[in-house]
Protein backbone atom coordinates (compact mmCIF):
# COMPACT_ATOMS: atom_id res chain seq x y z
CA UNK A 1 0.00 0.00 0.00
CA UNK A 2 2.43 2.73 1.25
CA UNK A 3 4.93 1.77 -1.49
CA UNK A 4 2.17 2.06 -3.99
CA UNK A 5 1.44 5.45 -2.73
CA UNK A 6 5.68 6.33 -2.57
CA UNK A 7 5.20 6.20 -6.64
CA UNK A 8 3.24 8.86 -6.73
CA UNK A 9 5.22 11.91 -8.04
CA UNK A 10 4.43 13.90 -5.20
CA UNK A 11 3.74 11.85 -2.07
CA UNK A 12 0.76 13.64 -0.01
CA UNK A 13 0.82 10.19 2.98
CA UNK A 14 2.07 12.12 5.07
CA UNK A 15 0.78 14.55 8.31
CA UNK A 16 -1.13 17.37 7.06
CA UNK A 17 -0.10 21.10 8.07
CA UNK A 18 -2.88 23.04 9.30
CA UNK A 19 -3.21 26.99 9.39
CA UNK A 20 -5.96 28.57 12.12
CA UNK A 21 -6.79 31.06 13.81
CA UNK A 22 -8.83 31.18 16.52
CA UNK A 23 -12.07 28.39 16.10
CA UNK A 24 -11.00 28.46 12.66
CA UNK A 25 -8.48 25.57 11.50
CA UNK A 26 -8.10 24.43 7.65
CA UNK A 27 -5.39 21.98 6.09
CA UNK A 28 -3.11 23.71 3.75
CA UNK A 29 -4.96 20.90 1.25
CA UNK A 30 -8.18 22.14 1.80
CA UNK A 31 -6.98 25.43 1.40
CA UNK A 32 -4.90 24.77 -1.81
CA UNK A 33 -8.58 23.37 -3.04
CA UNK A 34 -10.65 26.36 -1.92
CA UNK A 35 -8.05 29.14 -3.23
CA UNK A 36 -8.23 27.05 -6.46
CA UNK A 37 -11.94 27.42 -6.85
CA UNK A 38 -11.92 31.45 -6.72
CA UNK A 39 -8.95 31.25 -8.85
CA UNK A 40 -10.89 28.92 -11.35
CA UNK A 41 -13.64 31.46 -11.19
CA UNK A 42 -12.33 34.74 -11.87
CA UNK A 43 -10.22 33.15 -14.99
CA UNK A 44 -13.69 32.14 -16.03
CA UNK A 45 -15.41 35.98 -15.82
CA UNK A 46 -12.51 37.34 -17.14
CA UNK A 47 -10.93 35.25 -19.64
CA UNK A 48 -12.68 35.53 -22.73
CA UNK A 49 -14.60 32.35 -24.52
CA UNK A 50 -12.94 31.52 -28.11
CA UNK A 51 -16.64 31.47 -29.21
CA UNK A 52 -18.39 33.34 -26.58
CA UNK A 53 -19.60 36.51 -28.78
CA UNK A 54 -23.35 37.17 -28.58
CA UNK A 55 -25.73 37.14 -30.90
CA UNK B 1 -31.53 49.55 -12.77
CA UNK B 2 -34.54 46.75 -12.08
CA UNK B 3 -35.63 44.90 -15.22
CA UNK B 4 -39.01 43.28 -15.07
CA UNK B 5 -40.16 40.25 -17.05
CA UNK B 6 -43.38 38.83 -17.64
CA UNK B 7 -43.24 35.13 -18.55
CA UNK B 8 -45.98 34.47 -19.13
CA UNK B 9 -44.63 36.97 -22.73
CA UNK B 10 -42.41 35.38 -25.39
CA UNK B 11 -38.30 36.24 -24.47
CA UNK B 12 -37.81 38.36 -27.24
CA UNK B 13 -33.99 39.39 -26.18
CA UNK B 14 -30.77 38.14 -27.00
CA UNK B 15 -30.58 34.43 -27.99
CA UNK B 16 -27.30 32.13 -28.36
CA UNK B 17 -26.93 28.77 -29.70
CA UNK B 18 -26.15 26.36 -27.12
CA UNK B 19 -25.39 22.11 -27.59
CA UNK B 20 -25.67 21.31 -23.97
CA UNK B 21 -24.57 17.46 -25.35
CA UNK B 22 -21.61 19.10 -26.59
CA UNK B 23 -20.90 20.74 -23.61
CA UNK B 24 -21.24 17.46 -21.39
CA UNK B 25 -19.00 15.52 -23.45
CA UNK B 26 -16.38 17.80 -23.29
CA UNK B 27 -16.85 18.64 -19.43
CA UNK B 28 -17.21 14.53 -18.78
CA UNK B 29 -13.92 14.44 -20.91
CA UNK B 30 -11.97 17.10 -19.16
CA UNK B 31 -12.90 15.84 -16.00
CA UNK B 32 -11.97 12.64 -16.47
CA UNK B 33 -8.23 12.96 -17.79
CA UNK B 34 -7.55 15.43 -14.83
CA UNK B 35 -8.59 13.01 -12.40
CA UNK B 36 -6.50 10.42 -14.14
CA UNK B 37 -3.54 12.70 -14.95
CA UNK B 38 -3.73 14.16 -10.86
CA UNK B 39 -4.02 10.32 -9.85
CA UNK B 40 -0.65 10.22 -11.25
CA UNK B 41 0.65 12.56 -9.53
CA UNK B 42 -0.87 12.66 -6.11
CA UNK B 43 -2.35 9.22 -5.90
CA UNK B 44 -5.05 9.16 -3.36
CA UNK B 45 -5.26 8.14 0.74
CA UNK B 46 -5.21 4.17 1.12
CA UNK B 47 -5.05 4.28 4.53
CA UNK B 48 -4.74 0.50 6.56
CA UNK B 49 -7.86 -0.31 8.04
CA UNK B 50 -8.13 0.22 11.67
CA UNK B 51 -9.07 -3.63 13.39
CA UNK B 52 -10.24 -4.75 16.97
CA UNK B 53 -6.55 -6.87 15.95
CA UNK B 54 -4.75 -4.26 15.49
CA UNK B 55 -6.07 -2.04 18.34
CA UNK B 56 -5.29 -4.83 21.09
CA UNK B 57 -1.85 -5.45 19.59
CA UNK B 58 -0.97 -1.58 19.80
CA UNK B 59 -2.87 -0.41 23.13
CA UNK B 60 -3.80 -4.09 25.20
CA UNK B 61 -4.16 -2.08 28.07
CA UNK B 62 -7.21 0.27 26.50
CA UNK B 63 -8.67 -2.71 24.39
CA UNK B 64 -8.91 -4.61 28.02
CA UNK B 65 -10.14 -1.39 30.07
CA UNK B 66 -12.85 -1.27 27.10
CA UNK B 67 -14.01 -4.69 27.23
CA UNK B 68 -14.04 -4.81 31.29
CA UNK B 69 -16.30 -1.09 30.25
CA UNK B 70 -18.40 -3.73 28.24
CA UNK B 71 -19.45 -5.93 31.08
CA UNK B 72 -19.81 -2.86 32.99
CA UNK B 73 -22.49 -1.44 31.03
CA UNK B 74 -20.42 1.70 31.32
CA UNK B 75 -19.13 2.37 27.68
CA UNK B 76 -20.83 4.31 25.03
CA UNK B 77 -22.58 2.03 23.04
CA UNK B 78 -23.84 0.35 26.32
CA UNK B 79 -26.02 4.10 26.88
CA UNK B 80 -25.99 5.00 23.55
CA UNK B 81 -29.94 4.41 23.55
CA UNK B 82 -31.47 3.81 19.64
CA UNK B 83 -30.56 2.17 17.08
CA UNK B 84 -29.29 -0.23 19.56
CA UNK B 85 -30.65 -0.91 22.87
CA UNK B 86 -33.33 1.35 24.90
CA UNK B 87 -30.47 2.89 27.45
CA UNK B 88 -31.04 6.54 26.73
CA UNK B 89 -33.76 8.93 24.88
CA UNK B 90 -30.58 10.14 22.78
CA UNK B 91 -30.84 13.45 20.49
CA UNK B 92 -33.72 15.26 20.75
CA UNK B 93 -35.30 18.41 19.05
CA UNK B 94 -37.66 19.70 21.71
CA UNK B 95 -40.33 17.66 22.86
CA UNK B 96 -39.00 15.43 19.46
CA UNK B 97 -37.69 12.32 20.84
CA UNK B 98 -35.92 12.02 17.20
CA UNK B 99 -33.38 9.22 17.63
CA UNK B 100 -35.59 7.19 20.20
CA UNK B 101 -38.80 7.50 17.90
CA UNK B 102 -36.85 5.65 15.21
CA UNK B 103 -36.80 2.45 17.41
CA UNK B 104 -34.01 -0.38 18.06
CA UNK B 105 -33.79 -1.47 15.07
CA UNK B 106 -30.02 -3.54 15.35
CA UNK B 107 -29.99 -4.81 18.84
CA UNK B 108 -26.72 -4.48 20.42
CA UNK B 109 -26.35 -5.51 23.73
CA UNK B 110 -22.44 -4.97 24.64
CA UNK B 111 -21.37 -7.55 27.72
CA UNK B 112 -23.19 -10.08 24.97
CA UNK B 113 -22.37 -9.31 21.81
CA UNK B 114 -18.77 -8.25 22.19
CA UNK B 115 -17.60 -10.32 25.13
CA UNK B 116 -19.55 -13.53 26.14
CA UNK B 117 -20.94 -14.44 22.42
CA UNK B 118 -17.61 -14.21 21.26
CA UNK B 119 -16.21 -16.27 23.56
CA UNK B 120 -18.57 -18.93 23.31
CA UNK B 121 -16.80 -19.82 19.86
CA UNK B 122 -13.63 -20.39 21.95
CA UNK B 123 -13.09 -23.89 22.31
CA UNK B 124 -10.95 -23.40 25.83
CA UNK B 125 -12.54 -25.14 29.02
CA UNK B 126 -11.32 -22.04 31.35
CA UNK B 127 -12.61 -19.68 29.17
CA UNK B 128 -16.13 -21.78 28.64
CA UNK B 129 -16.53 -22.09 32.79
CA UNK B 130 -15.89 -18.25 33.04
CA UNK B 131 -18.81 -17.60 30.86
CA UNK B 132 -20.93 -19.98 32.03
CA UNK B 133 -20.00 -19.04 35.81
CA UNK B 134 -20.89 -15.13 34.55
CA UNK B 135 -24.20 -16.03 32.75
CA UNK B 136 -25.27 -18.16 35.95
CA UNK B 137 -25.00 -14.93 38.14
CA UNK B 138 -27.53 -12.21 38.77
CA UNK B 139 -27.23 -8.91 36.99
CA UNK B 140 -26.43 -6.91 39.99
CA UNK B 141 -23.77 -9.93 40.83
CA UNK B 142 -22.17 -8.98 36.78
CA UNK B 143 -22.40 -5.53 37.76
CA UNK B 144 -20.23 -6.06 41.20
CA UNK B 145 -17.67 -8.40 39.50
CA UNK B 146 -17.39 -6.24 36.42
CA UNK B 147 -17.26 -2.73 38.02
CA UNK B 148 -14.93 -4.09 40.84
CA UNK B 149 -12.35 -5.16 37.71
CA UNK B 150 -12.88 -2.02 35.82
CA UNK B 151 -12.23 0.29 39.30
CA UNK B 152 -9.23 -2.17 39.49
CA UNK B 153 -7.65 -1.64 36.04
CA UNK B 154 -8.20 2.34 36.35
CA UNK B 155 -5.40 2.08 39.18
CA UNK B 156 -2.96 0.75 37.04
CA UNK B 157 -3.47 1.77 33.63
CA UNK B 158 -0.82 -0.72 31.65
CA UNK B 159 -2.08 -3.61 33.26
CA UNK B 160 -3.89 -5.88 31.18
CA UNK B 161 -5.05 -8.80 33.47
CA UNK B 162 -5.01 -8.34 37.65
CA UNK B 163 -4.86 -11.11 40.01
CA UNK B 164 -7.73 -11.64 42.10
CA UNK B 165 -6.52 -11.35 45.66
CA UNK B 166 -9.52 -10.18 47.34
CA UNK B 167 -12.14 -12.77 45.04
CA UNK B 168 -14.00 -9.74 43.70
CA UNK B 169 -13.70 -10.06 40.34
CA UNK B 170 -15.32 -13.50 39.84
CA UNK B 171 -14.93 -14.92 36.04
CA UNK B 172 -13.87 -11.66 34.63
CA UNK B 173 -10.12 -11.54 34.40
CA UNK B 174 -10.76 -14.87 32.70
CA UNK B 175 -12.89 -13.94 30.13
CA UNK B 176 -11.41 -10.48 29.77
CA UNK B 177 -7.67 -12.58 29.07
CA UNK B 178 -9.68 -14.78 26.28
CA UNK B 179 -10.76 -11.83 24.73
CA UNK B 180 -7.66 -10.03 24.25
CA UNK B 181 -5.96 -13.37 22.84
CA UNK B 182 -9.05 -13.46 20.52
CA UNK B 183 -8.20 -9.97 19.58
CA UNK B 184 -4.84 -10.47 19.56
CA UNK B 185 -5.08 -13.26 17.06
CA UNK B 186 -7.74 -11.44 14.54
CA UNK B 187 -10.61 -14.09 15.69
CA UNK B 188 -12.67 -11.11 17.60
CA UNK B 189 -13.18 -9.23 14.22
CA UNK B 190 -13.86 -12.65 12.30
CA UNK B 191 -16.34 -13.29 15.32
CA UNK B 192 -17.81 -10.18 15.04
CA UNK B 193 -18.51 -9.40 11.48
CA UNK B 194 -19.96 -12.82 10.92
CA UNK B 195 -22.35 -13.31 14.27
CA UNK B 196 -25.17 -11.55 12.20
CA UNK B 197 -24.45 -12.54 8.47
CA UNK B 198 -22.27 -15.65 6.83
CA UNK B 199 -20.27 -12.97 5.05
CA UNK B 200 -18.12 -10.68 6.68
CA UNK B 201 -19.69 -7.97 5.73
CA UNK B 202 -21.19 -6.32 8.91
CA UNK B 203 -19.19 -3.99 10.69
CA UNK B 204 -21.19 -2.83 12.78
CA UNK B 205 -20.37 -4.33 15.96
CA UNK B 206 -16.39 -4.00 15.69
CA UNK B 207 -17.21 -0.59 14.50
CA UNK B 208 -19.05 0.23 17.97
CA UNK B 209 -16.23 -1.86 20.16
CA UNK B 210 -13.78 0.33 18.98
CA UNK B 211 -15.72 3.32 19.13
CA UNK B 212 -15.88 2.90 22.58
CA UNK B 213 -12.05 2.71 23.28
CA UNK B 214 -10.89 6.01 25.14
CA UNK B 215 -7.74 5.77 24.14
CA UNK B 216 -6.59 3.87 20.97
CA UNK B 217 -9.37 5.33 18.40
CA UNK B 218 -9.47 8.59 19.93
CA UNK B 219 -6.21 9.18 19.34
CA UNK B 220 -5.92 7.97 16.01
CA UNK B 221 -8.07 10.32 14.90
CA UNK B 222 -6.57 13.10 16.50
CA UNK B 223 -3.40 12.67 15.22
CA UNK B 224 -5.23 13.03 11.95
CA UNK B 225 -7.28 16.04 12.67
CA UNK B 226 -9.93 14.15 12.07
CA UNK B 227 -11.95 14.53 15.64
CA UNK B 228 -15.23 16.60 15.41
CA UNK B 229 -13.76 19.56 17.22
CA UNK B 230 -10.88 19.34 14.89
CA UNK B 231 -12.73 20.41 11.64
CA UNK B 232 -12.57 16.61 11.00
CA UNK B 233 -15.55 16.60 8.99
CA UNK B 234 -13.59 18.30 6.70
CA UNK B 235 -10.32 16.65 6.82
CA UNK B 236 -8.69 13.76 4.72
CA UNK B 237 -6.09 11.60 6.12
CA UNK B 238 -2.58 12.50 5.55
CA UNK B 239 -2.11 15.59 3.22
CA UNK B 240 -4.60 14.97 0.61
CA UNK B 241 -7.76 17.62 0.60
CA UNK B 242 -10.90 16.62 2.18
CA UNK B 243 -14.44 17.64 1.67
CA UNK B 244 -14.09 21.79 2.38
CA UNK B 245 -17.98 21.92 0.81
CA UNK B 246 -18.76 20.73 4.76
CA UNK B 247 -17.59 23.80 5.87
CA UNK B 248 -20.49 25.26 6.96
CA UNK B 249 -21.62 21.83 8.80
CA UNK B 250 -18.21 21.60 10.61
CA UNK B 251 -17.93 25.41 12.26
CA UNK B 252 -21.10 25.28 14.00
CA UNK B 253 -18.96 22.21 15.99
CA UNK B 254 -16.19 24.57 16.79
CA UNK B 255 -18.34 27.27 18.79
CA UNK B 256 -20.78 27.54 21.72
CA UNK B 257 -23.50 26.46 22.30
CA UNK B 258 -22.76 23.41 19.84
CA UNK B 259 -19.38 22.93 20.81
CA UNK B 260 -20.45 21.55 24.51
CA UNK B 261 -24.03 20.31 23.63
CA UNK B 262 -24.65 16.54 23.67
CA UNK B 263 -27.58 17.38 21.08
CA UNK B 264 -24.66 18.93 18.73
CA UNK B 265 -26.03 16.60 15.67
CA UNK B 266 -29.43 17.53 16.12
CA UNK B 267 -28.57 21.30 16.65
CA UNK B 268 -26.33 21.37 13.66
CA UNK B 269 -28.65 19.72 11.32
CA UNK B 270 -31.70 21.97 12.21
CA UNK B 271 -29.75 24.94 12.06
CA UNK B 272 -28.50 23.75 8.58
CA UNK B 273 -31.93 22.87 7.61
CA UNK B 274 -33.58 26.36 8.73
CA UNK B 275 -30.38 28.23 6.77
CA UNK B 276 -31.20 25.92 3.53
CA UNK B 277 -35.01 27.19 3.79
CA UNK B 278 -33.71 30.86 3.90
CA UNK B 279 -31.87 29.76 0.88
CA UNK B 280 -34.19 28.46 -0.68
CA UNK B 281 -36.42 31.77 0.10
CA UNK B 282 -34.34 33.45 -0.92
CA UNK B 283 -36.56 35.73 -3.10
CA UNK B 284 -39.05 36.71 -0.57
CA UNK B 285 -37.08 38.14 1.69
CA UNK B 286 -37.31 41.84 1.71
CA UNK B 287 -33.40 43.00 2.67
CA UNK B 288 -31.95 39.80 1.35
CA UNK B 289 -33.48 39.95 -1.88
CA UNK B 290 -31.76 43.04 -2.91
CA UNK B 291 -28.53 41.91 -2.28
CA UNK B 292 -27.60 40.97 -5.70
CA UNK B 293 -27.96 45.05 -6.32
CA UNK B 294 -25.42 45.91 -3.58
CA UNK B 295 -23.10 42.77 -4.61
CA UNK B 296 -23.45 42.54 -8.00
CA UNK B 297 -21.20 39.74 -8.73
CA UNK B 298 -24.02 38.46 -11.81
CA UNK B 299 -22.87 41.50 -13.84
CA UNK B 300 -19.71 40.15 -13.63
CA UNK B 301 -20.77 37.14 -15.09
CA UNK B 302 -22.86 38.81 -17.99
CA UNK B 303 -20.80 42.02 -18.36
CA UNK B 304 -21.24 41.95 -21.94
CA UNK B 305 -25.19 41.78 -21.44
CA UNK B 306 -24.92 44.40 -18.97
CA UNK B 307 -22.94 46.59 -21.16
CA UNK B 308 -25.03 46.72 -23.74
CA UNK B 309 -27.41 47.52 -21.85
CA UNK B 310 -26.22 50.95 -20.08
Amino acid sequence: MHSALNMALINLDHPAHYLGIGPFQVSVGNLVIIVSMFVIFALAIFIPFPHGKDE
Amino acid sequence: MVLKVDPSKKWTGPTRPYDIIKEGVIAVVVVALLAAGLSLFFSSPDEKAVTLKSWSNTNAPDFVQTATGELAGTTTSAGYGAPYNHAAKGPTLGPLKLQDWAGVRIPVDPATSFVTEPLAILNDSSTNDAVTAWKAASADQQGKWATAYADALGKKPDAVSLEDTANAFGPVPTMISSLLVMAKTGALDGALTTSDTPLPTNFTKPLLFLADSEGYFGDLAAKQHLGGDQWGVMNETGSWPGQSWLWLFSLWYQVEPFKSSGNADTLVMTLMGFLTLCLALFPIFPFIRKLPYKIPIHRLIWKKWYARKL
